[in-house]
């Protein structure tokens, strides 16, 4: 696999030296199911600097999800706000919200959903067109090859593993070229062997200037983020260096 | 759990199951009650029309023979009838009646606008037990007065009772409105098709007829109505025997009730209209079974993850089967069930077109419950097995295959290597239509079939008209070829030419010039084969009009005949060939006999009207028919109109018929006129058969694709964007079923063109045609229709919940 390389679209200044590129503030989300209102988030505050590689951790059911949803605009919190790369995107329109998805976070999704009938390739150029990339087929040939697929490019998913479909998903995220990349349970689908090769991947995006947000249930995988946020039934529990303190990925097991 | 708790529970699951996809359900058991409905209906017509038509004429006791004294002739009133008496044949007859028929002109005339047609005399004794009329409007006829013939009084939509003007300026008083069975189907003379419009009967007692016709004590015909079981054949020798005996110098002709016009035509209207009607309920019924077929399939296909779960809990396959099977059999049931209200009112409005083109006196049009029940066989049956299809490919894999939709949805990729190296531009959004499409081959195919059995109706239901449409203007075109405004003016005997009643015609006020011609009821005969046609004897001198040669040419100097291409491919002939015609020469005054003369054919003209022939003045000589006119092509005189010229020509009581050149066309439109409305409803349904097919497919592929859809919403795709990629895809399988469609429609066309109507429509060589509006159609309601039906899914695209739809957990 090659090592991931510096990105022209992304800007790299110092952690230390920028606003966080996502900023949540005090954001709740309340659900109503029937007669009863289920609180999935409340109260949450974090943020998230460019160059960070930040594990939201938790157990099934405290929140995680809904909170990355909320930062990809895929949700609104019912109160607090959400600020990424200075727009509060709790205020913007639905319109406003499709450019922010296009040009501010990409995501990548347990279950890879990759386009069946799209190649590899096509796939990763769907993340760069979409953003409005130029020459979106040489960018997302990049992203393969940096993947480590570049001789996998004129198959379809089918025809891939399953640690392939979820590198080609990364593929089309990093294709899209946007400063934000949004993990949720990037690994759960995969081998501890496939896992451990999509972490390193993940990883190395931080160094090329993004923030990184990965989603997990994994306490194992949380040892190797720059910052760790626990979640439990919808706070905040706890935030820091992960425990024990950060551990190279080699040294992961589960 | 109990056996009856068990299957309570399967029911109630199935139940709202069929809730759950309430609009998909209800709109493809629609699909089906509009397939099994109008299959049954349409297959029904048939049926009815001899039902009704062997009641109607058994109600008007309909003559079993017709003797017919050949045209111009007449004898002293009961001479036919002491033949008869004379003859063996007396005792198989259970009534008779002699009848002066002649031609006449009809002026029925209303404030505001001119009907004036040739037409008929129909004088019968009062009281006769044979032949009677049912009167529809008004009274029958009694005294001076007469009753007008209700097909053409309705087509004109004349009152019940009024004034008349006929030949040689008779002003008469019509009481009413009278159905006879001769005339259940109007057909003018020489033309073997209704002609309600350009023919017009008049009923009158025999007295009255004898007046008007300026033939006191005259007549010309015998009808009979025999004994049940007699055989017509035997009476028809005997009675030929008595009649030559009888009239040694008199021709006459027999017609057996199967043999008149409108007898043999309503049968066979049946039988002919029933097998192209059988085409279309056939392609209905196909198209909403396949695309139900379709839909079912792929809305069971969507339970096979839940079938997955209950062979992991491990149900046995037998009742994961229950469910899928009971959804579909509520599609079938609802749909079959939906189908009889379909069913009924196609019924009433088929009815209503059956009264409205041939009104009968007694009306038979039930419900076919066999014809429903084949219907809905298939109804039941195929929706049955769409669900076998999907049970079965789930059940023939592991329950953990089953359960990982996701997984398997990124198992294959169809077809879609087949675009691998095809780069629309527009990247891969702009790429992803295409690929969709290619992606899931069966399903493209079994919707681009649906839409394409729709389309094949669409093309060959408007193909057939627009053939008609084209058919007939080739017709009318020849017909008034160099002259637009010609008329033909028939006068009531063939006359020496040159004679006053020829003059006064040729110079009256209005008529600006005018070329003469015979025209006589003929017979051509080649071997076995026969063809009746009009043959009309024409000089070489013909500076008003000529017929155009597709092959050979009207010889100048030898006898030359010259037929319609469809009456040589009947025949069996080709130019210079020789036929048999059979045909009238004058034996005095007022009789004629029939002779057979042979000629050869020496040109094929370019009118599709296989009943008109020509011949030049050579062979008028060999036909011993020269020097004889009947017939008067003019033009109106500057200043004039062809109103103006019936007017005038209509007091001269030598005349029998003043009409436009085209009017035997204008005549076969009007017959034609019965199929539009059938055709274009027929149209109507495909239209909204194939909005519903789309929708479907659409609302099923939205399901399907829900994951894809909230995968791009994630990616900042906006809906508008998706709708337009869903579309595209739908514009491809759209085209490729209109394609198909055309492609097919054309191969029924040609089959219905070809192969039924020269069975059905023997008089008329029917020239395959489809006009550019039909394909806008077809294109409309397969491409269109199928592309705009995404639209439909924009209120529920925009309310993906993408959290969810992403997040579904395998």
């Amino acid at each position: 696999m090659s090592t991931a390389q510096p990105h022209a679209a992304v800007s790299r200044p110092a952690a230390s030296q920028v606003e966080p590129l996502i900023r949540v503030d005090g954001v709740g989300r309340r659900y109503r199911v029937g007669d009863n209102v289920v609180v999935a988030l409340a109260g949450v505050s974090m943020e998230v600097r460019a160059e960070e590689f930040v594990v939201v951790l938790g157990p099934s059911g405290c929140g995680k999800t809904t909170l990355l949803n909320m930062i990809g605009a895929l949700d609104s919190p019912s109160e607090g706000r959400v600020v990424v790369a200075g727009r509060d995107i709790t205020r913007a329109s639905r319109k406003e919200l499709f450019e922010f998805r296009r040009h501010g976070v990409s995501f990548v999704f347990q279950t890879f959903n990759l386009f069946p009938a799209l190649t590899a390739l096509e796939n990763a150029e769907f993340g760069a067109d979409v953003a409005g990339r130029p020459d979106p087929g040489g960018v997302a040939t990049e992203m393969l090859e940096r993947v480590g697929l570049g001789d996998r490019l004129r198959h379809f998913p089918h025809e891939l593993s399953g640690g392939e479909q979820q590198r080609v998903a990364i593929a089309r995220a990093l294709a899209s070229g946007n400063p934000t990349l949004l993990a949720d349970e990037p690994t759960g689908e995969l081998d501890f062997r496939t896992g451990i090769q999509i972490l390193e991947l993940l990883h190395a995006q931080a160094h090329t200037g993004r923030a990184v947000v990965v989603v997990t249930h994994n306490r194992e995988i949380a040892r190797v983020a720059d910052r760790v946020i626990e979640l439990s039934s919808g706070r905040v529990v706890r935030e820091g260096p992960p425990e024990g303190g950060q551990v190279e990925i080699a040294g992961l097991r589960w | 759990m109990g056996r009856r708790r068990r299957a309570r529970l399967w029911i109630r699951w199935a139940l709202r199951d069929a809730r759950r996809h309430r609009f998909q359900v209800l709109s493809i058991a629609l699909l089906l009650a509009l397939g099994v409905g109008m299959y049954a209906a349409m297959s029904s017509m048939s049926v009815w029309r001899v039902d009704s038509a062997d009641a109607s004429f058994a109600a008007l006791r309909m003559h079993d023979l017709r003797v017919s004294l050949v045209e111009g002739s007449t004898v002293r009133e009961g001479a036919l009838r002491s033949a008869l008496a004379g003859s063996v044949a007396r005792g198989d007859v259970e009534a008779a009646a002699e009848r002066l028929v002649v031609p006449t002109q009809v002026d029925a005339s209303t404030s505001g606008r001119t009907i004036i047609v040739p037409g008929r005399i129909v004088g019968t004794p009062a009281g006769a037990d044979v032949d009677s009329v049912e009167i529809r409007a008004g009274r029958a006829a009694t005294g001076g007065r007469v009753a007008l013939e209700h097909n053409f009084a309705r087509h004109y939509d004349l009152p019940a009772g009024g004034r008349l003007t006929l030949a040689g300026g008779h002003r008469v008083r019509y009481s009413g409105q009278a159905l006879a069975p001769e005339y259940f189907i109007v057909t003018a003379p020489g033309a073997d098709f209704g002609a309600e419009s350009a023919f017009a009967v008049v009923f009158a007692p025999l007295r009255t007829a004898q007046t008007l016709a300026r033939e006191p004590g005259q007549v010309n015909q015998l009808v009979v109505r025999l004994r049940p079981g007699t055989d017509p054949a035997a009476v028809q020798a005997h009675l030929t025997r008595a009649l030559k005996q009888a009239l040694p110098d008199t021709g006459f002709t027999f017609t057996g009730r199967d043999q008149e016009p409108a007898h043999r035509l309503i049968y066979k209207d049946a039988e002919g209209d029933q097998e192209m009607l059988d085409i279309f309920a056939f392609l209905l019924l196909g198209a909403a079974t396949f695309a139900a077929f379709n839909l079912i399939s792929r809305t069971v296909e969507a339970q096979r993850r839940e079938i997955g779960i209950g062979m992991a809990l491990g149900v046995e396959p037998r009742a994961l089967a229950r469910r899928p099977f009971l959804l579909s059999a509520q599609i079938a049931i609802a749909g079959v069930a939906l189908g009889i209200p379909v069913g009924l009112a196609a019924d009433a409005w088929l009815a209503g077109v059956m009264d409205q083109f041939f009104p009968l006196p007694v009306v038979r049009a039930s419900f076919q419950t066999d014809l429903y029940v084949q219907g809905a066989v298939l109804g039941v049956a195929l929706p049955l097995l769409a669900a076998a299809v999907p049970v079965w490919r789930a059940l023939r894999v592991t329950p953990i295959e089953a359960i990982r939709v996701g997984a398997r949805a990124a198992r294959s990729s169809g077809l879609a290597w087949l675009a691998k190296g095809v780069r629309l531009p527009g990247g891969s959004l702009a790429n992803l239509p295409l690929r969709n499409v290619l992606r899931t081959p069966r399903r493209t195919l079994m919707t681009l079939l649906g839409i394409g059995a729709v389309v094949t109706i669409v093309i060959a239901l408007a193909g057939v008209m627009d053939s008609f449409d084209d058919t007939l203007e080739a017709s009318r075109q020849e017909a008034l070829t160099g002259a637009p405004d010609r008329m033909t003016v028939d006068l009531m005997s063939p006359q020496r030419a040159g004679s006053d009643d020829i003059q006064r015609v040729a110079g009256a006020r209005t008529v600006g010039a005018a070329q003469t011609s015979l025209r006589v009821a003929s017979t051509l005969v080649a071997g076995p084969r026969r063809v009746d046609v009009a043959l009309e004897t024409i000089s070489d001198r013909r500076p008003l009009w000529q017929p155009t040669f597709d092959g050979g040419t009207l010889p100048a100097e030898r006898s030359g005949l010259v037929i319609a291409r469809r009456a040589a491919e009947d025949l069996h002939v080709a130019l210079g060939d020789r036929l048999t015609v059979v045909h009238p020469v004058p034996t005095g005054p007022r009789t004629f006999r029939l002779v057979h003369t042979a000629l050869p054919v020496t040109g094929i003209h370019a009118s599709p009207l296989r009943f008109i022939a020509y011949a030049n003045a050579p062979a008028a000589a060999q036909l011993h028919l020269a020097g004889l006119i009947n017939r008067i092509s003019v033009v109106p005189a500057p200043g004039h109109d062809a109103d103006d010229v019936k007017a005038e020509l209509l007091r001269l009581p030598a005349v029998a018929a003043v009409q436009g050149a085209a009017a035997t066309t204008d005549a076969v439109d009007t017959r034609m006129q019965q199929f539009n409305e059938i055709l274009l409803i027929t149209v109507a349904i495909a239209g909204a058969m194939a909005l519903l097919i789309a929708f479907n497919a659409t609302a099923i592929n939205a399901d399907e694709r829900a994951r894809e859809h909230a995968t791009m919403f994630a990616h900042g795709v906006t809906v508008a964007r998706v709708i337009r990629g869903a579309v595209a895809e739908g514009l491809i399988i759209g085209a490729l079923g209109t394609a198909a469609g055309i492609a097919a429609g054309h191969g029924v066309l040609s089959w219905i063109v070809n192969e039924n109507m020269p069975e059905t429509m023997p008089d008329i060589g029917t020239l395959i045609a489809v006009a550019p509006l039909t394909y806008a159609l077809a294109a409309a309601a397969g491409t269109i229709v199928v592309g705009a039906a995404p639209l439909l899914t924009l209120r529920k695209l925009s309310r993906t919940d993408v959290p969810a739809t992403l997040r579904v957990v395998e």
